[in-house]
């Protein structure tokens, strides 16, 4: 993906939205495929044996709070995906609206719009320059910080696209497994078997996921401590004096 | 065309620069203040978006501060400009300036 400026917001939102479409049918079929099984199950309840029914049941309650942890997320996901979105679109924004217009004024500022500006000298003329340098280096100052800006919106955009796509592989995963063991559940000898099974993928399927989850989580977290570098951006006043813009004339 | 005449016509021009220089940070300056982002907007995942929205915030202001400050500063450079090409054409030469008077809005 590149980066904004060179790229398009096509490329973020892109990925994002197919993982989350992958989510939201992938939590259907696992929904779907769990109360499928558990029908199966309760159809055979007569012949499978009391002890049999009440290790089948420890088994899917595993599957389902797995399920469960998952849909969690998954949840919250939802929840943010359309505010996420235009985080994407104004990381783009940054340099569209701000970071290019405002380059384009850097030329201008010391380029004189009369060719016989040049023929002016003396006190008045120096201290004119001066002015309009000082000008131009806040306008470079305020392109560099449009850049920033855009660049660390961008950080915090792939952490979610990727964010995404794993919470996406998590729960096509899930789904596969699930809708594949209801499949199978067909009888009084595969029923255990294949809750067996399923049980033992579901648990380390989501465990990992969700580890996966984490580091892209903590990844989201540090970019907090690009919050320094962003204060510095703010802090840093050499072109733009006291954090404003250099005052041309007073009052 | 006397020399004068050519450096006050030069310095009424690059007045309109500046005038003009203004007029293009205005809406830079108003698009800054449109991309606002709530804190929801952070993160899909359920971690703590509140220091990434505040520094966000601040940094959103501070450009938009700055921006304002270049529109004003862009403007009254351009009607120092003015003052100084008056003082041309009524002196009729390139005469001294009190740069103090022509630099306080």
């Amino acid at each position: 993906m590149a980066p904004p400026g060179i790229g398009d917001p096509a490329e973020y939102t892109g990925p994002f939205n197919t993982a989350f479409n992958q989510i939201r049918d992938g939590i259907k079929k696992a929904v779907d495929g769990f109360n499928d099984l558990v029908s199966k199950v309760n159809k055979w309840a007569w012949a499978l044996g009391a002890a049999a029914l009440w290790w089948i049941k420890s088994k899917l309650d595993a599957v389902r709070d797995a399920l469960g942890k998952v849909l969690e997320k998954v949840k919250y996901a939802l929840e943010h995906q359309t505010p996420v979105l235009s985080l994407i679109n104004i990381s783009f924004q940054w340099v569209k609206q701000v970071k290019t217009p405002v380059s384009e004024l850097s030329f201008s500022t010391t380029e004189p719009r009369d060719e016989d500006l040049v023929r002016w000298s003396g006190d008045a003329a120096s201290a004119y320059t001066r002015k309009a340098g000082q000008q131009k280096a806040a306008v470079d100052e305020a392109v560099g910080k449009a850049e920033f800006i855009s660049q660390w919106l961008f950080k915090i955009a792939k952490a979610n696209v990727d964010f995404a796509v794993e919470l996406a592989k998590i729960v096509t995963g899930l789904a596969k497994r699930i809708v594949e063991a209801a499949a199978e559940a067909g009888g009084v000898i595969t029923i255990p078997l294949v809750v067996e099974t399923l049980g033992d993928a579901v648990g380390s399927l989501v465990e990992s996921g969700l580890n996966t989850l984490l580091t892209v989580g903590q990844r989201f977290v540090d970019a907090l401590g690009n919050i320094r570098d962003l204060a510095t951006q703010v802090g840093d006043h050499s072109k733009l004096p006291g954090g404003k813009w250099p005052e041309a004339v007073r009052g | 065309m006397s020399e004068v005449s050519v450096i006050t016509r030069a310095v009424y021009n690059e007045g309109k620069k500046w005038k003009q220089l203004s007029d293009q940070m205005e809406p830079i300056k108003a698009a800054v203040g449109g991309l606002d982002l709530s804190m929801s907007a952070f993160f899909i995942g359920d971690a703590n978006a509140g220091g990434h929205s505040a520094a966000y915030n601040g940094f959103q202001s501070f450009m938009e501060t700055v921006l304002a400050g270049a529109v004003t500063e862009f403007e009254q450079l351009g009607l120092a400009l003015d003052r100084i090409a008056d003082a041309y054409d009524r002196a009729d030469e390139v005469v001294a300036l009190n740069l103090n008077e022509i630099y306080t809005a």
